[in-house]
């Protein structure tokens, strides 16, 4: 999804910042997040691409070396702080939820 | 049963999920795209067992090479660049292989679309007529008698019409390609509506190929029409001298730097294509005395005097709506010296033309007593003067420089009824 700023991430964008917490090239980060949630989030080749464009245009990510015409990835400083920001939006969400839940299930 | 098939595969670039659909629908009927044209909208099918044939279209900038990274991307991810057609490419799923889509969210496909795509789309389209408005914009001051130019736009399109096939058909056909502009922005604006509502809904819209199809033919005429241009300043090139050496060899200089720089097969494919071309240009350069001297004019140059003893200076063009020829003659004197009379003479095809773009006579130039539709100069003198002379389609401006005018302007009567 295209947002003006990465102030929330969309999933897709998540798993990629997820998957490079560990270098990774292209195939590898649509592999990782595949598995990860069994098949759940799934990318394009194209869509990874401008995906991958854009965090590295906003130092998220940086391009590390390439191998076999395959560009290797990692997080940045910046990166790590963005991923572990969405991480704690979410847990703060998941908390909300069950403490919502938790409520209307009692009797 | 057949094992090859040929289509007409002419689709816009905004139309290029309609492509996709085609493609995709042939693959479904055991078709696999063999051989695209770009420059003649064709596209060869064969027969293929592959059940799991699938084709994904997507937009690129094809002046770039492709980076090599992101083809290994789509090849790790299943799909080969098999085509590319204009802004486009078309990859093929690599058998054994049910690849995800190359793109997979809508919003970030169209976000791509609009602003890498439409807005190149908007300037290219744009940009040419620029001077064409700027030509009309001209003639309307002109018409207004603000005349601060030294060439008024009459004088311009009189030089073209006459000087050049390729710009006379050009301007002719202006009004045509603007009208299928605004068709093409409209198609493009209507496409976007219906695309950005499909996106907010979080899908893509479903490609209407018949239409997408019917909007292709504007494709297959820029086609056509690019070619006949191109024919026609090859004509130019070799029967009216047009060009000098430095497009030609220009071209060619351009053509091998962009051999060097670029080693990718592709683009040298492209250069291979530049370089044949870039010798035709010299080719129809180089025949260009040849070709004028075996191809009839209209007007043929001099001579008008009978007693000149050279003819020099010379210069004609043909087009297909007329032509023009300027020359020189020059006569004896006593002692040596020698005396010139200049002919300019012009014709054209429709004598609503003759009309509208007319050379002459210029302000201030007077009827001649005796003589129908001759026009002189108040300035002449016995030795020295301009004459204008009009018979049907034809024209001829007769200037002579101690000279004796009066003999010129009979034998310039004479070859005008003869020739004009």
């Amino acid at each position: 999804m295209a947002r003006k700023k990465l102030e929330t991430l969309t999933e897709q964008m998540y798993y990629v910042l997820l998957s490079l917490t560990e270098e990774r090239h292209g195939y590898g980060i649509m592999q990782y997040a595949a598995q990860m949630t069994d098949g759940r989030v799934t990318m394009g080749a194209g869509t990874l691409y401008a995906l991958l464009a854009r965090f590295e245009k906003e130092g998220l990510i940086v391009h590390t070396h390439t191998e076999d015409n395959r560009k290797y990835y990692r997080l940045t400083l910046e990166g790590r702080k963005t991923l572990e920001g969405e991480y704690a939006r979410l847990c703060r969400q998941v908390a909300n939820g069950a403490a919502a839940l938790g409520k209307e299930a009692l009797p | 049963m057949k094992d090859t098939c040929w289509k007409l595969f002419s689709y816009l670039i905004l139309d290029h999920k309609a492509a996709q659909a085609e493609l995709n629908a042939m693959a479904a009927e055991g078709w696999e795209l063999e051989t695209l044209w770009n420059e003649v909208p064709l596209a060869k099918f064969h027969r293929t067992d592959r059940a799991d044939l699938r084709y994904f279209v997507d937009w690129a900038d094809t002046a770039k090479p492709e980076e090599n990274e992101y083809l290994q991307l789509c090849k790790d991810a299943g799909w080969e660049l098999v085509h590319t057609m204009s802004y486009c490419h078309i990859y093929a799923s690599t058998p054994g292989c049910d690849p995800l889509p190359i793109q997979t969210d809508p919003e970030l496909e169209y976000q791509r679309f609009r602003k890498k795509v439409v807005r190149r789309i908007a300037l290219a389209s744009t940009l040419p007529f620029i001077p064409y408005l700027l030509l009309w914009l001209w003639m309307y001051f002109e018409s207004r008698k603000y005349r601060f130019l030294a060439l008024s736009a009459s004088e311009i399109l009189t030089g073209f019409f006459l000087g050049s096939n390729a710009l006379s058909a050009l301007l002719l056909s202006l009004p045509i390609l603007f009208l299928l502009l605004l068709i093409y922005l409209f198609c493009l604006a209507g496409q976007l509506r219906v695309w950005s509502r499909a996106v907010r809904e979080g899908t893509l819209p479903e490609p209407n190929v018949p239409a997408a199809k019917r909007r292709g033919l504007l494709t297959l005429f820029s086609r056509v029409y690019v070619l006949v241009l191109g024919v026609l300043l090859l004509a130019d090139t070799s029967l009216n001298g047009i060009l000098n050496w430095g497009l030609p060899v220009g071209m060619l200089v351009g053509t091998a730097i962009r051999w060097c720089m670029y080693d990718d097969p592709k683009f040298r494919k492209q250069t291979r294509k530049l370089f044949a071309v870039s010798a035709l240009v010299l080719v129809c350069f180089l025949s260009h005395s040849v070709v004028r001297d075996l191809v009839p004019s209209r007007l043929p140059l001099g001579q008008v005097l009978p007693q000149a003893v050279s003819i020099g200076a010379d210069s004609r063009t043909d087009t297909f709506l007329g032509s023009k020829v300027y020359w020189s003659e020059y006569c004896l004197r006593d002692r040596g010296w020698t005396n010139s009379v200049r002919f300019q003479a012009k014709t054209w095809v429709f004598p609503a033309l003759a009309q509208r773009f007319p050379d002459g006579p210029e302000e201030g130039m007077l009827p001649l007593e005796g003589y129908e539709n001759v026009w002189y100069s108040p300035r002449n003198d016995e030795e020295d003067g301009t004459y204008f002379l009009r018979r049907g389609v034809t024209e001829l401006t007769v200037t002579y420089r101690e000279a004796d005018g009066q003999a010129a302007l009979e034998h310039a009567i004479h070859w005008l009824e003869t020739y004009g």
